[in-house]
């Protein structure tokens, strides 16, 4: 569906995206994540042929994108903007339209959706008259009112209340149990490992991680334990290596200092604790813990490189 | 191509909802209606500054010269009250209340005399008023005596009538070339509102567009170049709705004014004599040149970044309006100094030049086609550059204000 091979792009001298490859399949979200300038929605604007990279090959369908693909392609920038004199019904139809898609099945869908997000006010509501919030869910839907096969967001989450990022996950695996490829920027890890299959991380340009959720995660030691049973939070400090203990209903989870210290823990847990444990996990790491263990090494390393000079 | 239409349609009816569009078409029109209206009343401020005089003679004189009063148009305002003597007209006179008096004693119309107060109630155009009046109502008193017919009077009176013919036709050209620029002033001071109305609307939809960011989500759908043609093409259609709306207004005033004697306020036999060439000529090379200013505010609005720079980018391009402008209004003057019989081929400045070379017989109507021709030919290249630039800016975005991202 959508590949890219070595794409990259510099500013001013400056490389936003160095190197970017990654392929997505029907019906596959990838989640892209970084900080602020890390090259997520230049490699968006590349995709979109709203600029040209400097090197690389970007491919939708097996060949390079066409006027005709934008058909195919819905697209939600991180900059949101409006027509706020059209009423929520004409500003839906007009991009509906200019993707080729008929006014019929654009109002039937806009039903939907509308119900769906929990828009406020009516079709015929003008877009001025809407919270930035409800904004926000007109322009999503603008997005994809015209089913199309990639999805591309930019940053969908960011402004919207927890009700309101529910009801958007909920909509994006809907997309995505239709069969529409997805990929989105974010910076809260727990929606991107909610809805994606990929995560692909960029740090100034780089890629520092890519490839399946899973997959990911198994290159990072595993040094949690999820643990239940008869057990006080001091007992638990006996074991070698733990470095924090925090509730989770109804056990706890142990963080020790390597992933070896886990796993003695679990040895011991099931040597000595049998009667008193009623169950235990080793935990796979957080993307949480992950994006900030990639930035700490990046810096660290950013750091010492300028201490040589 | 059903895409850039979309997006026509599209710009045309957001636009054609704003009463500000409106205001646009009929600003022009209520200008010229409330210039003829002062012109109107400062006309009858002027007739009811005309003196008013009381006439003090015997009833039958008195009234012999108040209906030669009507009968004649003149400068004069006669007062219907009767005085019973001098003494008591003189008392109104100095209270402010009479401006003159015409005194005849004893049906002595030869000895009448004329008293007022004031200077300006013995203007050189009152007394000749007063003259021609006394003078008609003595001739008809004496050839009712002499009893004369009014027929014999009229012959009598009637002065001879002159054909004229001149062997030198100059002087009926050299009225229509008066006329020819006086128009052609308009069509300079009317391009001239209509080029800045466009080039408004023009940056307006390029700029806010891109400084609002709508641009990338509606890019996402359409290619440049397709959305480009589109929004060139709403601004036309905007254009052609007003020409639409003024050739209806013009067909319903022709029609109408005879109904309400359009002579009080216009006089639009004025307009007769202007030819259909020059008024279609006229109209394609502003037509042709709105569309190059709008390419050309198109051009300069790609480069806004930010909200407060789309005023910028619309009055600069205003600013280069002035040129032809102005020299639009030198060449009705003066119409064959070198540099305008130049500037009059240039696009971009031939729509104000050119229609006034014509009106002033300086330019023959081919050398008007010919300018037309080269202002089409210039409008291609210029749309490709407009789009390219379009194209390559639309996404830039830059702290700076807008001269800095044109400079660099």
């Amino acid at each position: 569906m959508l590949s890219l091979q070595n794409v990259s792009k510099t500013f001013d001298h400056q490389k936003a995206v160095s190197n970017l490859s990654f392929n997505l399949k029907k019906g596959e979200t990838l989640g892209l994540v970084g900080q602020n300038g890390a090259g997520k929605s230049t490699t968006f604007k590349m995709i979109l042929n709203f600029i040209s990279p400097d090197s690389g090959k970007i491919q939708f369908n097996g060949h390079p994108l066409m006027a005709a693909d934008l058909n195919l392609i819905g697209y939600m920038p991180e900059e949101r903007g409006l027509y706020l004199d059209m009423t929520i019904e004409q500003q839906i139809v007009y991009f509906a339209a200019l993707h080729n898609y008929p006014k019929r099945k654009t109002l039937q869908n806009l039903d939907y959706w509308m119900n769906k997000l929990n828009v406020k006010g009516t079709k015929k509501s003008k877009i001025k008259t809407l919270s930035k919030g409800n904004q926000q869910k007109v322009q999503l839907i603008t997005s994809f009112i015209h089913e199309p096969q990639l999805l591309i967001l930019d940053e969908p989450f960011s402004g919207l209340d927890p009700v309101n990022t529910e009801n958007l996950i909920a909509a994006i695996l809907e997309l995505k149990k239709r069969g529409t490829t997805i990929i989105f920027s974010s910076h809260n890890m727990q929606n991107v490992e909610l809805v994606s299959d990929k995560i692909l991380m960029l740090v100034n340009g780089v890629t520092k991680l890519n490839g399946a959720i899973n997959a990911v995660k198994d290159q990072f030691p595993k040094n949690q334990i999820y643990l239940e049973g008869n057990f006080e939070s001091n007992d638990l400090k006996a074991f070698n290596g733990v470095q924090a203990i925090s509730p989770s209903y109804p056990g706890f989870i142990l963080t020790f200092a390597t992933e070896n210290h886990a796993r003695s823990a679990i040895h011991e847990l099931k040597k000595n604790y049998y009667d008193q444990v009623t169950g235990f996990k080793l935990l796979l790491p957080s993307l949480d813990s992950i994006f900030k263990k990639v930035i700490t090494t990046e810096e660290r390393e950013n750091e010492k490189n300028n201490n040589c000079r | 191509m059903k895409k850039t239409i979309i997006v026509a349609k599209s710009l045309f009816t957001r636009r054609i909802k704003r009463p500000n569009y409106y205001w646009m078409i009929f600003a022009p029109i209520l200008l010229v209606l409330i210039g003829l209206g002062c012109n109107h009343f400062i006309e009858q401020s002027n007739q009811n500054e005309h003196p008013r005089i009381a006439v003090v003679a015997p009833q039958q004189v008195k009234t012999e010269i108040i209906q030669q009063e009507k009968n004649t148009k003149n400068h004069l305002r006669f007062s219907q009250t009767n005085f019973k003597s001098l003494k008591q007209a003189k008392s109104r006179l100095n209270n402010g209340n009479l401006d003159g008096i015409i005194y005849i004693k004893n049906n002595q119309l030869t000895a009448a005399r004329y008293i007022y107060k004031k200077q300006a109630a013995a203007s050189e155009n009152v007394t000749k008023d007063l003259n021609q009046i006394l003078s008609s109502v003595k001739i008809q008193t004496l050839a009712a005596a002499m009893g004369l017919s009014l027929k014999q009077v009229e012959e009598i009176t009637s002065p001879v009538k002159i054909s004229l013919s001149s062997i030198n036709p100059k002087q009926d050209q050299s009225d229509h070339r008066e006329k020819m620029q006086t128009i052609s002033q308009f069509v300079v001071i009317g391009g001239f509102l209509l080029l800045t109305s466009y080039i408004s609307i023009t940056g307006a939809e390029i700029g806010r567009e891109k400084s609002d960011h709508l641009i990338e989500g509606v890019l996402a759908s359409i290619s440049t170049r397709n959305y480009f043609a589109g929004k060139m093409l709403g601004v036309l259609f905007l254009l052609g709705f007003q020409i639409v709306i003024y050739a209806g207004i013009a067909i319903l005033v022709n029609s109408l004014l005879p109904f309400f004697h359009q002579k009080a306020l216009f006089n639009l036999s004025f307009f007769k004599g202007v030819s259909i060439e020059y008024i279609i000529l006229t109209s394609l090379l502003m037509i042709v040149a709105i569309i190059l200013y709008i390419l050309l505010a198109a051009i300069i609005a790609s480069f806004v970044s930010r909200t407060e720079d789309i005023s910028q980018a619309t009055s600069v391009v205003a600013s280069l309006i002035l040129i032809p402008y102005l020299i639009g209004l030198i060449a009705s003057s003066n119409s064959d100094l070198g540099f305008i019989k130049i500037l009059s081929y240039i696009p971009f400045e031939s729509q104000s030049i050119m229609p006034v070379r014509i009106a002033t017989e300086t330019a023959s109507y081919s050398q008007g086609w010919i300018a037309l021709i080269i202002s089409i030919l210039a409008m291609i290249p210029l749309f490709d550059i407009a789009s390219a630039v379009y194209q390559k800016h639309i996404f830039k975005y830059s702290n700076h204000n807008l001269f800095y991202n044109l400079i660099h």
